[in-house]
């Protein structure tokens, strides 16, 4: 009797537990309509059939959605919390004429800012965008690589600019610079202070490709490279025989040499050098991080003269060279890591998005990805969006595909 | 990497006096009957001794004995959680007493370890087993080193305002610092304080309540650093073993985690005294919080647990001459709340910016107990033989709210234990414990999924092999020999030497994980006084 009594008890015990189950408790939600707008000096103001995207920065939760015919679409079900909003419109060359009055050109207009949703709420989004001017980044390699015995090596870095017009496009005059500001690589670090501003671009230095005005054409479908040191870095004894990439005379067409009085700069011979135009802060080469730089290429007419202007929000006297979006003809940020959003260093209407390596000394490059090919010349992507058009590849490919 | 302590002098203020108090000598012995098996069979002749009350160990009888021992214990094989070592080694020093002092009655104990684990992967965490979801971990296995320190303390009066009141007071310390051996590489310091004020009152000559306040400060203090400061790392945060957020460590510095826990509550106990038959009630609820913040400069705050913890347990006792027989139930219940923080970059001056803080995790631990014990008395508090058996009940309900997934486990297991105590002539005594138990998972669920584009390393290697342990059924064997004799002829004073084995072994595996068996096996030297 007393055993009976005892199963009986653990019986009733374990069905008492097991039917203590929790229910799912509700998370608060909420309704954000996204109000769409094309940029000013468009015809129409209400930005129909825009690709929206929202991300939970925390959890990386997305919703998406498309815009109507007045510019509005309503996420519901969006948990609190911190996003990014991406807003992406391609407008043909056809419509591009019908809302600007700009023949022959066409845009990929972004819309990229950051919200915090703690209600429901309306948050307008304004699309921009420069047009396409043909001269792009094609493949940027700032990783650097490891030495044999298992050092660092950065100088075998790289930039290609292609041409994706169907035009002869002129390198002379072009400039390329980086930008200040954190990547990422610390969570903790304090975002680039220039943020904010929309309409102009910082960078801590820049150098121009030297020239007339029509010295280096580049052929559509083809690319120049500037490197920090224009040598095959595989062979040089000055190189690396880890590294991946080949930048001698014939591959490189500038290198950034930087001169210092103690000389310590490779000039290789037979590359020619780029004229620097504001050197704010160089070592004994233009290292530009190796975490992930942001990269700018313009043409301005008279960029010695551009102003100089220290960075918000710190302490530090260094300056920054400003310039404005307007004469900007590609950007590409690169970060630390895939969770680095709110380190990005250049304005929406320049790079919606951004990229990221798998780590530093890797000898990994990111490369344009191909959109499509017309009659062998290869056209890249160019959406102003770096997540989109850009792809990680494993080993640099210089002057190649 | 050296483990740095900086916990010695405090630990020789501390240890010092315990050690003091073991050396006591014990008092004379009959020639049937052992201080070994008096001591393992105490639990079961003293109604307060397993309350929280620290005053209960002023109530009824506890002879002054204690005991000190050396011991080493090996852990292995293939069938554990993904968090545990694939071997884990320790040796340890172990030493307790109880002790009249006046009026006063004492106890105390102290537990050194040294331990090595190999093999040990997804876990920065001293215990990961804590229930604190947000974990810090890293998919980087390697070799870790550990010293953990605990101290026990208990205090109580002799009876005051004319015997009706008792009131003491316990203290425990635990202090353990780990690291792992390469990049890269976690190092945690844990400090962990408990101290619980206690009183009883008697209500007659058969009735008397207790109650006891809990006041718990936890800190645990992780940091990451690699000793190759160009390869990059990756840290993980976890919500669950379901659910993580990927993150990766700089480059070129570290990382580190605070968990900073408070726990409050309270504990009250009515017990019944009567002729042949005594019982006790206990009841016990306590809020614990565990944040958790990383870095330092600034601070940013990760998650917070909330947990609510209930205790229900029950002991009847029938006492005679020649036998006790014991029936004791426990229930406990962990009911948590995991409340993400979410943060946004801020500026200098702001830090990190708390964008909102949402339930979004929600834990529910229940597990129970019924033990009913047949013990055959000896003289002198000694026993004969003793046997048990006991069905426990083991039941886990996780839930992340947005995705909606849960994961629930519920487990029944059946014990049975038989120790035998043979004591004879001249104090010397063999105990041989065997012990065998079934558990039965009768209930496994789990959609769980990466999300959101995360990889689904955590999920494949912590989460689904977690899940499948957890739902094993399994059996475990166990069995214990003890020897024991008069440290010399008239002593008073018992040495002994145990070694142990036992096993757990997985029965089937429809679930796929790991399978097999983990071995256990320890052996002790030391003396009972």
């Amino acid at each position: 009797m007393k055993n009976s009594l005892y199963g009986l008890f653990a019986l009733l015990m374990i069905g008492t537990l097991t039917s203590c189950r929790k229910d799912f408790k509700n998370v608060p939600e909420y309704s954000l309509r996204i109000a769409t707008i094309f940029p000013s000096n468009y015809l129409k103001q209400e930005a129909n059939d825009v690709d929206l995207i929202i991300t939970n920065n925390i959890t990386r939760a997305e919703y998406t959605g498309v815009s109507d015919e007045n510019g509005i679409y309503t996420f519901s079900g969006v948990m609190a919390g911190s996003y990014k909003i991406s807003a992406r419109r391609y407008v043909s060359p056809s419509e591009a004429y019908e809302l600007t009055g700009i023949p022959d050109v066409y845009y990929y207009l972004n819309g990229d800012t950051s919200l915090v949703v703690g209600a429901d709420g309306t948050l307008p989004v304004q699309l921009s965008g420069t047009p396409n001017r043909g001269l792009v980044f094609k493949e940027l390699y700032y990783t650097g690589s490891r030495t044999p015995a298992g050092g660092t090596y950065f100088s075998d870095q790289f930039y290609e600019i292609y041409n994706n017009s169907s035009e002869i496009l002129y390198a002379d005059s072009l400039c390329i610079g980086n930008t200040g500001g954190a990547n990422g690589s610390s969570a903790t670090a304090t975002p680039y202070g220039f943020r904010s501003d929309n309409d102009n671009v910082y960078l801590q230095n820049v150098w121009m490709v030297p020239g007339s005005g029509t010295d280096y054409p580049i052929l559509p479908g083809q690319s120049i490279i500037i490197a920090q040191d224009g040598i095959d870095h595989i062979t040089d004894v000055n190189g690396n025989p880890a590294s991946p990439v080949n930048l001698g005379p014939g591959i490189a067409d500038f290198e950034s040499y930087v001169p210092r009085a103690d000389n310590r700069d490779l000039d290789a011979a037979e590359v020619p050098n780029l004229i620097p135009i504001y050197l704010g802060s160089v070592g004994f080469d233009w290292l530009t991080a190796v975490f992930g730089p942001g990269m700018v290429i313009f043409k301005h007419p008279d960029p010695m003269n551009l102003a100089l202007v220290r960075e918000p929000g710190v302490t530090s006297t260094a300056e920054y060279m400003q310039v404005p979006v307007d004469y900007v003809y590609d950007a590409v940020d690169a970060l630390a890591n895939e969770r680095s959003f709110g380190f990005k260093r250049l304005p929406t209407s320049l790079d919606a998005g951004f990229i990221n390596c798998s780590g530093t000394y890797v000898g990994e490059s990111i490369r344009r990805k191909i959109e499509r090919t017309e009659n062998g010349r290869i056209i890249v992507w160019d959406t102003n969006n770096t997540s989109f058009d850009f792809e990680v590849l494993t080993k640099p490919t210089p002057k190649s595909w | 990497m050296v483990i740095h302590l900086a916990i010695n002098t405090t630990m020789k203020k501390i240890l010092i006096p315990i050690l003091l108090l073991t050396v006591i000598s014990a008092e004379a012995q009959d020639t049937l009957s052992s201080l070994s098996g008096k001591l393992e069979i105490l639990p079961y002749r003293q109604l307060w001794i397993g309350s929280s009350n620290a005053a209960g160990i002023a109530q009824g009888y506890i002879p002054e004995i204690g005991q000190a021992k050396v011991a080493s214990t090996l852990k292995e094989g293939a069938f554990r959680r993904p968090q545990q070592a694939g071997s884990d080694r320790d040796v340890s020093f172990y030493s307790e007493k109880y002790q009249s002092l006046n009026k006063l009655k004492l106890y105390g104990s102290f537990d050194f370890r040294q331990s090595w684990q190999n093999n040990l992967e997804w876990n920065a965490l001293l215990n990961p087993y804590r229930r604190m979801p947000y974990i810090l971990a890293d998919s980087v296995g390697g070799e870790w080193k550990r010293q953990e320190y605990n101290l026990k303390l208990k205090a109580a009066s002799a009876a005051l305002a004319d015997g009706k009141l008792s009131v003491g007071a316990g203290l425990n310390y635990y202090v353990g610092t780990g690291a792992r051996q390469n990049d890269p590489r976690p190092q945690s310091y844990v400090y962990d304080l408990t101290f619980t004020p206690s009183a009883i009152l008697k209500l007659s000559d058969k009735f008397n309540l207790g109650y006891n306040f809990i006041y718990e400060a936890f800190r645990e203090n992780v940091s990451y650093e690699s000793s190759n400061s160009t390869d990059v790392q990756k840290a993980y945060w976890f919500t669950n073993t379901g659910y993580f957020l990927d993150w990766q460590m700089s480059a070129l510095g570290s990382y580190s985690r605070y968990y900073i826990g408070k726990t409050i509550g309270s504990g009250l106990q009515l017990s019944y005294e009567n002729e042949g038959v005594e019982g006790l009630v206990g009841v016990r609820y306590d809020r614990r919080k565990e944040t958790s913040e990383d870095g330092t400069s600034p601070a940013r705050p990760t998650g917070r647990l909330d947990e609510n913890n209930y205790s229900v347990t029950g002991l009847l006792r029938f006492n005679k001459a020649s036998h006790t027989q014991q029936i004791r139930a426990e229930w406990n219940s962990h009911d948590g709340e995991g409340i993400d923080y979410h943060t946004a970059s801020g500026n200098a001056e702001t830090g990190w910016i708390v964008t909102n803080k949402d339930v979004l995790t929600t834990s529910y631990y229940n597990n129970a107990s019924i033990t009913y014990s047949f013990i055959r008395n000896a003289a002198n508090d000694d026993f004969k033989w003793m046997a048990e058996a006991g069905i426990a009940f083991d039941g886990r309900d996780i839930r992340y709210l947005k995705p909606q997934m849960r994961q629930n486990v519920d487990a029944i297991e059946f014990s049975v234990r038989y120790v035998y105590n043979l004591t004879i002539p001249g104090r010397k005594s063999w105990k041989a414990d065997a012990n065998f138990a079934w558990r039965d998972c009768f209930t496994s669920y789990s959609d769980f999924t990466p999300q959101n584009g995360v990889s689904g390393i955590g999920y494949n290697t912590l989460h689904l092999p977690d899940h499948s342990w957890l739902s094993a059924d399994m059996v475990k064997p166990g069995l214990s020999i003890q020897y024991s004799q008069p440290a010399k002829v008239g002593s008073a004073a018992e040495l002994f030497v145990r070694g142990t084995a036992a096993a757990d072994i997985r029965i089937g595996n429809s679930l796929g994980g790991p399978s097999g068996n983990r071995r256990y096996f320890g052996i002790s030297v030391g003396a009972i006084f």
